[in-house]
């Protein structure tokens, strides 16, 4: 069952000095159950896609496209129906955490906030104390110490991965079909990383939803996702199952990618890096994007656009991988 | 701040000696008298014997006998200050509203007709000068529609209520005199909004750019996340944090709203602290000049402690723990 079905996004930025084209007709469907883990440099429009879905881009951005959630197209949608989807039907988890909780409120009322909207959706009443012993439970699934005492705290009293915790408690109060993760893990310590990262994934295990993990780093996104879409310049380059993307990596982007990985004794030589920089939107290249810094691109390359080909059960932008 | 009022007033007043040498001789005063005067209040001695026993009277509370009402100077205080106080403080209330619902107005729909407009009302308001403005007000609703009195606090046939707290509102209202009430506030009216219209402004300005500020950060998307309305992202999220900053600025302004009352009071004789201050100045009554520049300043002192008191209840992350 497809729950999520993106067609034809396209995302336009109006500056000053034009449109910036961050998006370029994007498709992507997420089944019930699904772990995508979305993988671009930075500029790469990854979370640009995040923000669409959820409609919260900033007011200068111009979408086209479907954005199709249990049968509704969430892009015709009036910005008051749109706010009956988020939280209960999709959830998106911040990059940055120190600026991602209310600092004036306590975490305690941020939470009941978010319980108190699955309740009055489901058209359920709840005590007060009923509610605070919902979050009480929820913020010891997340494994946080000392709950009771965060629940009187605020934000600016807590690390970065604590209030990672906290929002991640949110979104289980609020039980969404799907979650978003937007580089939750960027801003947090290594061992901290592993552990949020492990709780994203028991959880979802636990409650079926469906994860949409956006990171910029490719074994975050392996060790989360069974299938993997690689972004660059807004556009899907390859998409396919994890394994399959990270064992046999069918464009040339990835296979730099993931050459450029550490790997076995680092004292071996150098790394293998791209050459080159992420292109920017204001100034994309004609044909492939990817073409000025491919290490095998030829003429066809720099006239015409690839389009996304099938290829072994994976969708590709190359032409190498289309006869 | 004592000492600097009490030189400049040193510096710039002509001293008690050469206004008296222009009457010696004349029928008001001989020289005697002069010299007995000289001697009572101390004036021979240098400046800063002068100062230290005028700051040992006034931390006892004893601001020295006015030369012009030859009354206590602590009388004069008390009976003016509360008048001015209320129409400021009221001012005050009605620009931080003012400004706070406009600028949140204006964030909301920045760049287009509610923003424009609220931009070019603030910028004619903050553009004029006070007395004009005051002369305005007066003009329209006092001169030409007659629906608001041009000037006093309340109608001077009627007798002002017990004086209780000394402000006449609030005396009004306590004494039960509705009708004294009312005549008061029709009063205030444009004296309030003079003062009012003159400084929101930057109040708009500030909570513009705050709100602005806020509505970009991440809190407010996950507050949309959790599918919560728009109103209520306000209210919760937006509102509380973009707020912050007018509680500094409001503390500023107290002090501007203050002087401008002077200019204010003198228009509408609105016979307050401001008025008792120009009168004081034009007839060179020292001890009132000096008395009513330090209330005011230490006004203002209060009113920054009070915003800072006030930055700990809406802000946790600047209270201690």
């Amino acid at each position: 069952m497809q729950q999520l079905e993106i067609r034809d996004l396209v995302v336009h930025y109006k500056v000053p000095i034009g449109t910036i084209k961050t998006l370029f007709d994007l498709q992507l469907d997420i089944e019930k159950g699904d772990s995508i883990g979305i993988v671009g440099e930075s500029g790469s429009g990854k979370s640009t896609l995040g923000l669409s879905i959820v409609g919260l881009l900033p007011p200068n951005a111009r979408v086209k496209g479907h954005i199709v959630f249990e049968g509704k197209d969430l892009l015709k949608m009036q910005p008051g129906k749109m706010n009956g989807i988020r939280g209960t039907g999709i959830f998106m988890i911040m990059q940055d955490p120190f600026n991602s909780l209310n600092p004036v409120k306590k975490i305690k009322d941020q939470l009941i906030e978010a319980l108190q909207v699955r309740y009055s959706r489901n058209g359920e009443k709840a005590q007060k104390g009923k509610l605070y012993d919902e979050v009480l439970k929820r913020l010891r699934d997340v494994k946080l110490p000392d709950p009771e005492a965060i629940m009187d705290r605020y934000p600016h009293q807590l690390s970065g991965g604590q209030i990672q915790r906290v929002v991640i408690a949110m979104g289980l109060l609020l039980e969404p079909d799907i979650l978003i993760a937007d580089e939750p893990t960027s801003a947090l310590d290594v061992s901290v990383q592993a552990q949020i990262i492990a709780l994203i994934k028991e959880l979802q295990d636990r409650y079926r939803m469906s994860l949409l993990f956006i990171t910029h780093d490719l074994s975050i996104a392996y060790a989360v996702s069974e299938k993997l879409l690689i972004l660059y310049g807004g556009r899907i380059l390859e998409f396919g199952k994890t394994e399959d993307v990270i064992n046999n990596p069918a464009h040339p982007y990835t296979e730099g990618l993931l050459k450029s990985f550490p790997r076995g004794n680092y004292k071996d030589g150098k790394l293998y890096t791209l050459s080159g920089m992420p292109p920017l939107f204001t100034s994309m290249p004609d044909g492939c994007v990817f073409n000025p810094r491919c290490p095998y691109a030829f003429d066809r390359c720099y006239k015409e656009e690839p389009e996304l080909y099938n290829y072994m059960d994976k969708k590709v932008r190359c032409f190498l991988k289309h006869d | 701040m004592i000492f600097i009022v009490f030189s400049l007033i040193h510096i710039i007043l002509p001293s008690p000696q050469a206004m008296a040498k222009v009457y010696i001789g004349g029928s008001h005063f001989t020289q005697a008298e002069v010299s007995a005067i000289i001697v009572k209040y101390g004036l021979s001695k240098p400046i800063y014997v002068q100062f230290f026993s005028y700051l040992i009277n006034i931390l006892h509370g004893n601001f020295g006998i006015d030369s012009l009402y030859k009354v206590p100077e602590m009388y004069l205080l008390d009976k003016f200050i509360p008048i001015t106080l209320e129409f400021v403080i009221i001012a005050i209330i009605i620009q931080v509203l003012l400004g706070l619902l406009t600028g949140s107005v204006a964030a909301s729909w920045r760049n287009r007709v509610p923003d424009w407009v609220i931009k070019v009302l603030y910028l004619i308001a903050w553009a004029m000068p006070v007395f004009l403005l005051a002369t305005l007000l007066q003009f329209v609703f006092a001169y030409y529609t007659k629906v608001l009195p041009p000037f006093n606090i309340a109608n001077p046939l009627l007798v002002p209520p017990k004086t209780i707290t000394g402000f006449p509102l609030l005396d009004a209202a306590i004494e039960g005199d509705w009708t004294y009430f009312d005549s008061v506030l029709d009063h205030i009216v444009l004296p309030v909004l003079a003062i009012a219209f003159a400084g929101f402004g930057i109040t708009t300005r500030i909570m513009r750019a705050s709100t602005i500020d806020v509505l970009d950060k991440d809190y407010v998307k996950l507050s949309y996340m959790k599918g919560l309305s728009r109103w209520k992202v306000f209210r919760g999220t937006v509102f509380r944090n973009s707020m912050i900053p007018i509680i500094t600025l409001t503390a500023l302004q107290f002090g501007f709203a203050i002087a401008g009352a002077v200019v204010i009071e003198e228009i509408f004789i609105y016979k307050g602290m401001g008025f008792f201050l120009y009168q004081s100045t034009v007839s060179l009554d020292y001890i009132a000049i000096l008395s009513t520049t330090l209330i005011i300043g230490i006004s203002v002192i209060i009113a920054n402690f009070i915003a800072d008191i006030l930055y700990a209840v809406v802000d946790p992350r600047v209270r201690l723990d």
